[in-house]
């Protein structure tokens, strides 16, 4: 079965996206011909923070503490997701293609939950779980229903092979990583776990009914199911994204995806 | 009966019109001849131009003068080709980025020819640069070890964190991320506890929260503190690695630059600073299409991110076999003269850089020769002084008029000034010369040398044949149809009259080759291979004609007696005199009638041109003259009692030059002597205190001018035209007045003197002085004495009659 994806959610307020992780987001979505979405969550808790009367904030970059109050707050809030918006569509200009943006306010794990259904990507940096906000955004993704791009701060290559982790016959994993190998005229590599679904030939055989010559296409045993399994089996690939099964998620949690995503410099695409 | 036996005779048809030299015309078309190009007889401006180009010394420049219609900078640039042929070929001049200073552009000097090269092969550096960069910053090797950098520097702040957060976790402490830092709230669960809530929760509990918050916030700050110093430290060893990966890659490449400039230490510097440059920014080659917000960054792009190592090549001497460049600038804008810097607007703000720099024409000439019209420089704004900076200072320096004037604020470049060694050569008319000398003392100082370029050349057999191959190098020149024999007397002869000179030959070439030009064109109507005389005729007659309308109107108004001018009779005080009208051009003659009344008086003559302010003051210079001829012959032993005004009769624009001294001089004798003038005749000619009759100018366009007007009344047979016996010589009169005074229906007298032309005037002789000192009875000088002396009796008796009133 194909997986249908439709549009790229890109979060702009909670993960401190950059103008580098929106572009890459703005290139992928250009690329697999998807609407690109941007997502401005407008965290409630800091409103109710703002309204206690003890709070207060440090500021970067003075690194000077400087009470809280609602008022000002909504306010920065609201600056922040204009200028996000403004981001977003300086890069769309310079590409070319078009961005709708959405301003939320609420618990972003919920938001996102809300905003995010099976037939979109939602694209978040790469983050470690015991960053603050780390946690309630790895959890938005993980319960998310979407698929996530996990982004890590500075992205080592722009071209090289499509990995996949595969997941069993029929997994929406390898035939959208080898779509995206055709389309890229990139190599695809599969990575196999055990459990991971068929057989090498049968990947193979899967592989060239889309498009994906025997002599593009490489297949390598993990030999285990965890992360450092994985990267051991990435080597010297090479790649450019990994694509890893919903089937993987079983062995593999959104925390291992973003350590692969940041151990390997490259997106993770976690379906 | 009056001797009159010395009385001037009519010159005879061979003096009015000089033909050419049939020996010199042996050929059949100027296709047999080998053309003449640039220079012909210029001696004087030919050395001072050798003189010019020989020194190399500073301020021998050259100051071409010369008519205004002159070609000039055609007629020396082949000198100047010839001399510059001789020198060394110039050094390619290149602009670089200077990587320490932008704004300040490095000039570097390179041998002829180089200066591509460089730019060549830096260009394919570069370019294979970022093909091998990006491939090698995206190896596995690389990511590995960035990786492990990112991994080992953001681990040092993600263990802090995580230190804090689960103290913070453990003390029900939530860390938020606000728009511009951190916060921390009361959680539970994992939540931040809403305000209500948190109010709701017991006083000792608020405070052991607010307390631990104190306590957190402090830790916060601290790990906070470091981020910026990690971050540091993670940039640093992020670009010492980007550093080391790209040191090993590029160290070929550009070795095999630095082997082929090894002779040049200046490009070896800059290929290096290159390398140090690029390794300082190798993210450059691999984020290249990154765009930027900041318009300095981008005018470094301006096309591309890696523009910041290309060459810009100012000025390169292609063929090195030339020698030296021959420039000629003819729009010397001071951009245009000292280069410039131009500009790209991008995002609202105008931006340049090193690349825009271009040259002007001092750089291309450079090393060489420049041509300048010197009323067009003078008429640039900032040019001139601009070109005596850089003669002074002796370089280059690119100057923005704008800033002069205050009106360009950009941000701008100060490229460096390139040494400057060139010849200067300024060429104009001789007036301008003249003025900028009187009014530019630094003329003087960097323009030594003049070369002042004659307008015409004897006429001999020899010039005659050397015009003539100047005509077929005009013919060739501009690929028209050769002239034949009779063509090429008829423009020889033309010259001499546009020289005014039956013994020299014009050598301003422009109005011979518009002649032969327009000539061709008739040719070319009438079908024919070759252009005849009578294509030459008719230009010539074509051209007159086109100009002819204000002569045209002069001539009916006499014709129709509205200015009257008579051509027959005889009359007291009344001649005619004859001027030169200049328009766009076209110059012709035109008769006036002169008159003369006398009275007694203080002994002045009034001008009555003068008077009116319609005299201009070499006019004035030729009446005042009369007094001192009549005082001189006159007036020896008597005050002079007379007074005399004369007048140019309907003559309403203004009248200067003294060309017609004489013939006020003549009216005035007639006037006094009461004998008539002859009408038939008209007068031209300048007259000194001792009666001489001096040369005037534009003699052919005088005769021609009375001739015309008698021609339509009638050729009586008695009529004429007396000039100064100096001005024979110039005299190349048209075909129909040569043949007129040929069959004796017209007369050209040529005059010496006063007494001369009074005599033809009168049928009187003018009679010398004898023993007695007293003129002969009847003769025009008795008469005039005779009546001066009544002037001067009534001038005693009435002073008498007067001083007897008062006693």
């Amino acid at each position: 079965m194909n997986q249908v994806y439709r549009r790229l959610i890109v979060e702009l307020g909670q993960g401190g996206a950059d103008d580098a992780l929106i572009r890459l987001a703005a290139e992928f979505a250009r690329g697999m011909g998807l609407d690109l979405h941007g997502l401005f969550i407008e965290d409630e808790a800091l409103l109710h923070v703002a309204a206690m009367p003890f709070a207060r904030e440090i500021r970067l970059p003075s690194h000077q503490w400087q009470a809280m109050d609602t008022g000002r707050m909504e306010a920065e809030l609201h600056l922040a997701a204009e200028t996000a918006h403004r981001r977003l569509r300086q890069v769309v200009a310079e590409l070319g293609i078009h961005a709708a943006f959405e301003v939320r306010r609420g618990q972003p794990h919920l938001c996102i939950a809300g905003v995010c259904t099976a037939a979109d990507i939602v694209v978040m940096p790469a983050i470690e779980a015991n960053e603050p906000g780390g946690p309630d955004m790895l959890r938005a993704a993980e319960e998310s229903a979407a698929s996530v791009l996990l982004v890590p701060r500075h992205p080592g290559r722009r071209a090289g092979a499509v990995a996949v982790v595969a997941g069993p016959a029929g997994d929406p994993a390898l035939p959208l990583a080898a779509r995206i190998a055709v389309a890229a005229h990139d190599r695809l590599l599969v990575v196999q776990i055990p459990d991971g679904g068929g057989s090498a030939a049968e990947q193979q055989f899967q592989a060239s009914e889309l498009g994906i010559l025997p002599d593009r296409m490489t297949v390598r045993n993990a030999g285990g199911c965890d992360a450092d399994d994985v990267l051991r089996a990435l080597g010297d690939a090479g790649e450019r994204l990994v694509v890893l099964t919903r089937a993987a998620r079983v062995h593999l949690g959104i925390d291992d995806a973003s350590h692969i995503a940041r151990a390997r410099n490259v997106p993770v695409l976690v379906l | 009966m009056a001797d009159l036996s010395s009385a001037p005779q009519p010159l005879p048809p061979d003096r009015l019109y000089r033909v050419a030299d049939p020996t010199v015309l042996t050929f059949a078309t100027t296709a047999e001849l080998s053309p003449l190009p640039g220079l012909i007889e210029q001696p004087r401006a030919r050395d001072a131009i050798s003189l010019g180009t020989c020194i190399d010394r500073l301020g021998f420049n050259i100051f071409a003068i010369g008519s205004g219609l002159g070609r000039i900078p055609q007629s020396i640039r082949a000198l100047l080709r010839e001399a510059a042929f001789g020198r060394p070929t110039p050094p390619d001049w290149i602009y670089v980025n200077n990587f320490e200073t932008p704004h300040k552009p490095t000039a570097i000097s390179l041998p002829a020819g180089r200066g591509p090269v460089l730019d060549k092969a830096i260009h394919a550096l570069i370019e294979e640069l970022k093909v091998s960069l990006p491939a090698l910053f995206e190896s596995e090797d690389y990511q590995k070890r960035r990786g492990v950098i990112e991994q080992a520097i953001q681990g040092k702040s993600q263990a802090a964190f995580a230190v804090l957060n689960e103290k913070a976790t453990k003390a029900g402490i939530a860390i938020l991320r606000t728009p511009n830092g951190f916060a921390m709230a009361p959680a539970r669960a994992g939540k931040v506890v809403p305000p209500e809530d948190f109010n709701a929760w017991p006083e000792a509990e608020q405070q052991a929260t607010r307390d631990a918050i104190e306590i957190l916030e402090k830790e916060l700050e601290d790990t906070l503190r470091a981020v910026p110093r990690l971050e540091k430290e993670h940039r640093d060893a992020v670009r010492a690695l980007e550093r080391e990966t790209a040191a090993f890659a590029v160290a070929q490449p550009f070795q095999a630059v630095r082997d082929a400039f090894a002779d040049l230490p200046r490009v070896l510097t800059h290929i290096d600073a290159i390398h140090a440059d690029l390794l300082e920014n190798v993210q450059l080659f691999i984020a290249q299409d990154t765009p930027s917000d900041n318009p300095m960054q981008a005018a470094m792009r301006l096309g591309g991110t890696l523009e910041r190592y290309d060459i810009n090549v100012l000025v390169t001497q292609t063929d090195a076999a030339t020698g030296a460049p021959v420039i000629e600038e003819l729009h010397p804008t001071l951009a245009n003269l000292v280069g410039r810097v131009e500009y790209l607007q991008m995002q609202g703000a105008l931006v340049t850089n090193f690349r825009l720099i271009k040259a002007g024409a001092l750089h291309r000439a450079n090393g060489g020769t420049i041509l300048l019209d010197a009323r067009a420089l003078l008429t640039e704004p900032f040019s001139w002084q601009a070109l005596k900076r850089a003669l002074l200072s002796q370089e280059i320096t690119i100057e923005d008029a704008g800033r002069f004037m205050g009106m360009a604020t950009t941000v701008s470049l100060e490229p460096d000034p390139i040494p400057l060694d060139i010849k200067v050569v300024l060429y104009g008319d001789r007036s301008l010369y003249y003025m900028m000398a009187q009014a530019d003392p630094d003329i003087g100082r960097y323009f030594k040398v003049l070369a002042d370029f004659d307008d015409d050349i004897d006429r001999s057999a020899d010039s005659e044949a050397m015009l003539a191959r100047l005509i077929a190098g005009i013919v060739a020149e501009e690929k028209l149809r050769p002239l034949d024999r009779g063509a090429v007397a008829r423009v020889i002869e033309q010259a001499a009259r546009e020289a005014e000179d039956s013994g020299k030959l014009t050598l301003v070439s422009e109005p011979v080759r518009d002649l032969i030009t327009e000539a061709d064109h008739l040719a070319g109507i009438a079908d024919r291979a070759v252009t005849t005389k009578a294509d030459i005729e008719r230009a010539i007659a074509d051209r007159i004609r086109r100009h002819a309308r204000v002569r045209e109107r002069g001539q009916e108004m006499i014709l129709h007696d509205i200015a009257l001018v008579d051509t027959a009779g005889s009359r007291v005080g009344q001649i005619n005199g004859l001027s030169v009208m200049s328009l766009g051009g076209f110059s012709f003659g035109r008769p006036s009638r002169i008159t003369c009344r006398v009275r007694p008086g203080a002994g002045r003559i009034v001008d009555i041109e003068r008077e009116v302010e319609l005299g201009g003051p070499l006019h004035s210079k030729g009446v005042l003259i009369l007094t001192g001829f009549l005082a001189g012959r006159y007036a020896q032993n008597a005050p002079m009692s007379l007074s005399a005004s004369l007048v140019f009769e309907q003559s309403y624009g203004g009248v200067d030059g003294d060309s017609a001294s004489s013939a006020e001089l003549y009216a005035l004798l007639s006037a006094l002597s009461e004998l008539p003038l002859r009408q038939d005749l008209a007068v031209t000619g300048s007259v000194n205190q001792h009666g001489v009759v001096q040369a005037i100018g534009g003699a052919n366009d005088k005769i021609e001018g009375f001739f015309d007007i008698c021609v339509a009344r009638g050729l009586s047979g008695t009529q004429g035209v007396m000039i100064p016996r100096a001005n024979v010589r110039h005299l190349m009169l048209r075909d129909d007045v040569v043949r007129a005074c040929a069959e004796g229906k017209f007369r050209i007298y040529p005059i010496g003197s006063i007494d001369e032309g009074i005599a033809v005037l009168t049928g009187h002789p003018a009679g010398e002085r004898g023993a007695d000192d007293a003129y002969p009875e009847g003769s025009v000088n008795r008469l005039v004495e005779d009546r001066l002396a009544r002037f001067a009796k009534l001038r005693r008796d009435a002073d008498k009659d007067s001083k007897a009133d008062m006693t």
